[in-house]
């Protein structure tokens, strides 16, 4: 099943946003166990959505397997 | 959106500090045709670009350069550790110094602190990539430049990758610039502004 391109996208940056903040606190706070599993596991989910995407509309980042064609410099740009 | 990963693009492993050194190589940090300038030049660029394509390339390159930032970074940072003042005050670094102790600052080989007066982003594709050649000769010459002026062979390695690349990019750019010539109409390539309206 093909999913919503946008709501995807959504998911991603919720998933990449957490990530970021968990980040952020262990940087300071690096003893944390409960917010290093949050971490881990907001990266696997992360992980997983970015596969789904990635499969889906292409690639995300230029570093990344390009199927049969180079995909990466395909519009839409995120500022169009 | 960008992520850090913890490695350099390439390896800087300088043992000898040199801060006479260290002063000139800065100038590719913050100085007028250094690799902050650089960055920032093609990553305010590709918002612009009327091509998917040009925009990717912006993108990629303008992304390498933060690479350049680093490395640069790292060079004047392994230059500048364990100094006495005595080598201070002999090896020029005392002006740097007094301001900035042993920070990393983008300034110019001069001082001049890091201005965006460095670069331009004109909206006009054949504008802004002919900036960019540009740019990336000037950033060659400047590499020539501290070549002739340094001495240490695991300096001059480093300085030679980033040599190398400039022309690399100034490869690109070119060919970018003959695609989005391409693009337009061949009896006035200045017609239009494909960035702006469609023809």
């Amino acid at each position: 099943m093909e999913d919503n391109k946008t709501a995807l996208m959504r998911c991603l940056q919720e998933l990449a946003f957490a990530i970021q903040e968990s980040a952020l606190f262990l940087d300071t706070h690096p003893t944390d166990q409960q917010a290093l599993a949050y971490h881990n596991e907001k990266l696997t989910h992360y992980n997983e959505m970015k596969k789904r995407y990635v499969a889906q509309f292409g690639p995300l980042c230029s570093h990344t397997a390009n199927q049969n064609s180079w995909r990466w410099i395909d519009n839409p740009w995120p500022w169009e | 959106m960008w992520i850090y990963e913890k490695m350099l693009q390439y390896p800087v492993k300088i043992s000898r500090p040199d801060p006479a050194a260290a002063k000139i190589i800065l100038t590719q940090l913050g100085g007028p045709d250094g690799e902050l300038a650089a960055s920032q030049r093609y990553l305010s660029q590709r918002y612009a670009s009327p091509y998917a394509r040009v925009s990717g390339l912006l993108t990629d390159i303008g992304t390498e350069e933060l690479n350049h930032v680093e490395m640069i970074s790292t060079i004047v940072r392994q230059l500048t550790r364990n100094l006495t003042a005595e080598e201070i005050k002999r090896s020029g670094f005392d002006a740097y110094f007094v301001d900035h102790t042993n920070g990393v600052y983008p300034a110019s080989a001069s001082g001049v602190p890091f201005s965006a007066a460095y670069f331009q982003s004109k909206g006009d594709i054949l504008t802004d990539l002919t900036e960019n050649m540009a740019a990336e000769q000037k950033a060659r010459s400047t590499y020539d430049n501290i070549l002739r002026l340094v001495d240490d062979p695991d300096v001059k390695d480093v300085i030679r990758f980033l040599r190398q690349r400039e022309i690399v990019h100034y490869q690109r750019f070119g060919e970018s610039l003959n695609y989005a010539t391409e693009q337009m109409d061949s009896r006035n390539i200045y017609a239009f502004n494909p960035g702006l309206k469609k023809q």
